[in-house]
């Protein structure tokens, strides 16, 4: 197993390369930074002010050597300055990380906690109109557009009702009351997300062991049906669940774009866009490098759960 | 001489009812999935018949009825210079069908191939091409697709294929999960003895049986792609303009939600019934092919 | 609870031209009594009915409090020289001190230096102080600075965006301790406009040195306010520098802006009381007129929207295609439909809050059957296609789609090709494309807005990146009366300049304008001392609180 580990962790350099690589490729051939740093002001430019700029990022080397000059920094754990900013790439992501691990927590918990009550009521209730209605419930919140929903979520709760902040974000480091008050919405409209394939596995998992012999012999028993449901059914049916959520949780730090954007919190998601939409190269990179590492572990975990628990499953062949 | 006749009558496939009959019964057991079904069927009529439908020219402005509520001429309102949103919102079921199907046609076509291959080969070829999905999927699929169009120029057929290229790892992961497993059954083995192809095996007897779960995941992923086509217009680049999108309704009407609400209602409404829909038709659709549950 | 009443004034300022009257500090009174202290109100509303009052005596100012502002984004940075956004004035005002400013006319007025003199046509020269003043690191100023802040602009290791801006100056030279003096290499009529801008803003020497890089994000100048802490994407706190080089300024505590995205959602936080200033949106402009909890201010900007056009290129360099699509236009219904109404009709580039303004030349009016005639004349009788550049966004789209229906009436199809900002910069650099969709936020000095965009070699005209461009007569004819507008220096001689350069402009369709826009601000009602500067961007220093 420990051979196993390694290896997989090994095989993730190959895929930072190929990954880095492809992203470096595709945001030069997308625009030119330079025009993203005069374009975007108000200032007048000119043909000699840009070659400067450009030279100086190092943006007039071929590609391939751009691409070998930033590993090289990355090596020696230096990943560079935002070309928009001036500020240290490594700096601008310690401050964005936290603030979407604790964006993605919130909305994995919220996910969970709407996703296995329905997944369970609707196993138990199977093909009756319980059953359709948890179906049809969990289904809807994948089925709104997230930034839509932020939208009416800041509207109501926020500029009608005024209850809760309408955008912005506090650490739950700084200030935990007022940073549940900020999180909440955003919360919802990127957990509600996670609800359709989380109830639905929810659902045929315990569908499949309710129908299996020990839940039946249990029943015979003579135990009541919710001590048979909870002890027997939920225990084992959150094996496969927690595989889908171990998935899910790495791909929560994608799902945070819209929903940064819309709340204006200052995470790694609205980070990603905002370097995306500025060719500002050092920052899409070290973005890259720490969206690779997180699928890269959810999936390595996810896999080691899968070895874990279905024995059937060998690794390293 | 183990191979017999008798090998070829292993059937491949476990036997079901006839297609019709497990269509009512699907409907009966599943009544939710058989509604989402009719609600498809008459969005697609809707798309088919736009011209028919379509009060007026959804292109046409009218600039003595700007930003209008709704009204009788206008039942769903006009938007801000002047266009029947009715008519829009009609023509752009057309879209939305489109960008649905193209791009999961995209995300099919690729990513299939690429799991048959990695499942079936194993070994290196595995490691190489799922480690490029894993580099695909690294990314935030949004962000990805807005790159794609930049470096393709947006239109709707770019926007198609960016929206296609970002979901080709769930359908590679899925074909390359259904080919380990099916790998070691019987009847491939069985195949494999009787010195068939590897091509001939991955067509003739893997795919047939991998089908039913990527049936239901390119149902699911219509409704995600439309998703997607929304959400592009929102990060700034979507379908080129004047076409009428609902993303790209949604996105012009969500600024003015507090002037002008029903800019904002009606394709809003639209898109969460079509993607509703699809997700619930591909749930259905999943639970019905699904040979453990069935019996249930 | 009657709705804010705001007093005018005009303030005329020292030169003859009538178009200055817009402008001028503004005070709201407490409980609708602002005073009219200039005795020459009018009631006559021009058609941007800009708001505005009077200047009221500092000595009332109160003292304390922090101001709570919502603004959409950050800075660019905060190094006058390497930022390069529209916005970034908003912060650099509050930090930085001028060695002159530009006052809410456009009229040079006092900064660091006290006293300004043009000695002949090439030498410019500032009476400074010679000491009393303090960075916010601790250091003292000397005239030397001055020099070092211009010589560093001009420094190409710089890389500096005010350095075009400063193209003429050939050397600064102090000749004493109170004494700064410019060398010029031609007239340049702007210089004053200039130095009120980045150009001008004087920095620490010391932490230039120190920080180097990190400047920017950690300015040091010796402004009113000095910057605390900068999260980005979410806050700027600055708080008063105590050793301002004015006893008693400024009033505020501090300024806590806040980064809102969302313009409703800034709106919604300053009608709760959460934000005290905000730049309003045109569609929120209706409710913040009815809100009796928000005082509003609306005045003239120096900014228009427009089509930027390329005219080296097809079919751009026919002067009846472009003409055409100018006649083909409805602008009233532009105004109406995307700007809800807010802003007047453009007659050319420059404003009504510019003292260059041309207030002879009509707003052109739409005639279908010219513009049809002009195409078939240009040799389209059934009509051309071609591509229509924008950065897709919540104003631009449904504009550009307004416009491709209003020039298709006439044979004028255009495919429109909506990209991000980047990207459309990029394209019509390369010369990939005719004509971008974009606004301008204008200029104080009319030189910086028509040279950059109308001179064949301007700096916005992407025309002068085309190496195969033959200049059209009218774009020789045009150089010329623009180069000669920009070596005057006295202010009647080039307002004369300038209007005939406009109906060049507008008449020869180098560009098609369709609105001039309006400097909306919404405030809470305990700002007191906002002052409205035609170039709408905010000298946040300025105000105080009333409870």
């Amino acid at each position: 197993m420990s051979g196993y580990l390694v290896r997989r962790a090994l095989n993730a350099i190959p895929l930072l390369l190929i990954v880095t690589m492809a992203v470096f490729a595709l945001t030069h051939l997308s625009g030119d930074p330079v025009a993203a740093i005069v374009g975007g002001g108000e200032v007048a430019s000119n043909p000699e002010l840009e070659a400067r700029i450009r030279h100086d990022l190092g943006l007039d080397d071929p590609l391939p050597v751009q691409y070998l000059n930033w590993l090289k920094g990355v090596v020696q754990g230096d990943l560079g300055r935002s070309i928009q900013t001036h500020r240290p790439v490594r700096e601008t992501l310690a401050d964005r990380l936290p603030t979407t691990l604790q964006l993605a927590l919130c909305a994995w918990a919220i996910g969970i906690l709407i996703s296995l009550p329905l997944g369970i009521i609707a196993a138990v209730r199977q093909n009756t109109w319980v059953d359709h209605g948890a179906t049809v419930l969990a289904l809807s919140g994948v089925a709104v557009p997230s930034f839509w929903m932020g939208l009416m979520f800041i509207l109501v709760f926020g500029v009608w009702m005024g209850v809760l902040p309408p955008s912005g974000f506090v650490s739950v480091t700084d200030n935990p009351l007022k940073a549940a008050q900020y999180l909440v919405l955003p919360a919802i409209t990127l957990g509600v997300h996670q609800t359709g394939s989380l109830t639905r596995q929810m659902r045929s998992a315990m569908v499949e062991v309710l129908n299996q012999d020990y839940v039946r012999t249990a029943r015979a028993k003579g135990l009541v049906e919710r001590s048979v449901v909870i002890r027997h059914g939920v225990r084992n049916a959150m094996l496969p669940v927690l595989t889908v959520l171990g998935l899910q949780a790495g791909a929560l730090v994608g799902g945070t774009v819209v929903v940064e954007q819309v709340f204006a919190i200052p995470g790694m998601g609205r980070l990603a866009l905002t370097a995306v939409l500025q060719h500002d190269i050092p920052v899409v990179q070290g973005f890259v490098l720490v969206a690779t590492l997180a699928v890269v572990t959810a999936n390595l975990v996810t896999d080691v759960m899968y070895g874990v628990l279905d024995p059937r499953i060998q690794h390293g062949r | 001489m183990a191979v017999s006749p008798s090998i070829q009558q292993i059937p491949l496939r476990p036997a079901a009812p006839a297609f019709p009959a497990r269509l009512r019964r699907l409907a009966r057991r599943k009544p939710v999935g058989a509604v989402a079904f009719f609600v498809i069927v008459a969005l697609a009529l809707a798309a088919i018949a736009s011209p028919v439908l379509a009060p007026y020219d959804p292109l046409e402005p009218n600039y003595s009825a700007l930003r209008q509520g709704p009204t009788l001429a206008h039942p769903f309102g006009t938007d801000q210079i002047g266009r029947d949103l009715l008519s829009r919102i009609i023509y752009g079921t057309r879209i939305s069908f489109l960008v649905g199907v193209v791009s999961v046609g995209v995300a099919v076509c690729l990513g299939t191939p690429i799991g048959l291959v990695a499942g079936y080969f194993r070994g290196a070829v595995d490691e190489v091409l799922m480690r490029v999905i894993d580099g695909i999927s690294a990314f935030p699929s949004l962000v990805l697709a807005l790159a794609i169009v930049a470096v393709l120029k947006p239109s709707l057929v770019n926007v198609m294929v960016a929206v296609g290229l970002t979901s080709i790892p769930i359908f590679a992961r899925l074909t390359r999960s259904q080919v380990l497993s099916l790998r070691e059954r019987d009847f491939i083995l069985a195949a494999t003895s009787t010195g068939a192809s590897d091509l001939r095996i991955m067509l003739r007897h893997i795919m047939p049986n991998a089908m039913s779960p990527l049936i239901v995941q390119a149902t699911l992923g219509l409704g995600i792609a439309i998703l997607a086509e929304a959400s592009l217009g929102y990060l700034g680049v979507g379908v080129q303009p004047p076409t009428p999108t609902w993303g790209g309704i949604l996105n012009q009407g969500a600024p003015l939600i507090e002037r002008a609400p029903w800019l904002s209602i009606a394709p809003g409404a639209a898109i969460f019934t079509l993607v509703l829909s699809f997700n619930l038709l591909g749930d259905a659709l999943r639970d019905a092919l699904d040979p453990r549950q069935r019996k249930g | 609870m009657p709705a804010t009443r705001i007093s005018r004034r005009r303030a005329l300022q020292g030169f003859g031209g009538g178009a200055a009257a817009f402008g001028a500090s503004v005070l709201f009174g407490a409980c609708g009594g602002g005073d009219d202290d200039s005795g020459s109100s009018s009631e006559g509303t021009p058609a941007h009915a800009d708001t505005r009052a009077t200047a009221i005596p500092s000595a009332t100012a109160k003292t304390g409090g922090t101001l709570r502002v919502a603004l959409s984004g950050d800075p660019t940075g905060l190094d006058p020289s390497t930022s390069r956004g529209g916005n970034d004035h908003n912060w650099l005002y509050s930090i930085f001190d001028n060695l002159v400013n530009n006052d809410p006319t456009f009229q040079v007025s006092k900064g660091i230096a006290e006293k300004w003199e043009v000695v002949d046509d090439l030498t410019v020269t500032f009476t400074v102080p010679a000491s009393g003043i303090t960075y916010h690191d601790g250091t003292a100023y000397s005239a030397q600075d001055i020099k070092a802040t211009i010589d560093r602009h001009l420094d190409p290791a710089t890389k500096s965006f005010a350095a075009g801006s400063l193209g003429s100056v050939d050397k600064v030279i102090v000749s004493d301790s109170t004494h700064v003096t410019f060398k010029l290499k031609t007239i340049t009529a702007s210089l004053f406009a200039i130095l009120g801008d980045r150009a001008g803003m004087i920095l620490s020497p010391t932490a230039v040195q120190k920080l180097g890089e990190d400047f920017t994000n950690k300015p040091v100048g010796s402004g009113p306010m000095k910057l605390d802490n900068w999260a980005v994407g979410a806050s700027q706190k600055m708080s008063k520098f105590a050793q301002y080089r004015k006893q008693g300024y400024p009033y505020l505590d501090g300024i806590d802006v806040q980064i809102v995205p969302n313009s409703s959602v800034q709106f919604a936080n300053l009608r709760s009381g959460n934000t005290d200033l905000i730049q309003l949106g045109q569609k929120d402009v209706d409710a913040a007129k009815k809100d009796s909890s928000v005082q509003f201010v609306q005045w003239p900007s120096t900014g228009y929207t427009q089509v930027n056009l390329n005219i080296s290129q097809k079919p751009l360099n026919d002067i009846r295609i472009r003409q055409a699509m100018t006649y083909a236009l409805n602008r009233q219904a532009i105004l109406d439909g995307i700007y809800f109404g807010v802003g007047t009709l453009a007659n050319g580039p420059i404003t009504q809050a510019l003292w260059a303004y041309n207030s002879n030349l009509k707003p052109i009016q739409e005639d279908l059957k010219k513009a049809k005639e002009l195409v078939t004349a240009a040799g389209y009788p059934n009509g051309i296609t071609f591509d229509f550049l924008i950065t897709a966004g919540e104003e631009n789209t449904p504009l550009s789609e307004m416009l491709k229906a209003q020039w298709a009436r006439v044979g004028l199809n255009v495919n429109i090709v909506p990209v991000t900002a980047t990207q459309a910069t990029t394209d019509y650099r390369d010369q990939k494309y005719p004509f971008f969709l974009t606004g301008f936020s204008g200029r104080a000095d009319p030189d910086l807005t028509i040279f950059d965009n109308f001179h064949s070699t301007g700096a916005f005209n992407r025309a002068s990146f085309n190496k195969s461009y033959t200049k059209e007569e009218s774009q020789v004819t045009l150089d010329q009366k623009i180069e000669k507008a920009r070596q005057v220096y006295d202010q009647a001689q080039r307002k004369a300049l300038y209007d005939e350069i406009q109906k060049q402009i507008v008449e020869n369709a180098h560009g098609i304008f369709f609105t001039h826009q309006s400097n909306l601000v919404g405030l809470s009602k305990r700002v007191r001392n906002f002052t409205n500067y035609g170039d709408g961007k905010l000298r946040l220093h300025e105000a105080w609180l009333d409870g």
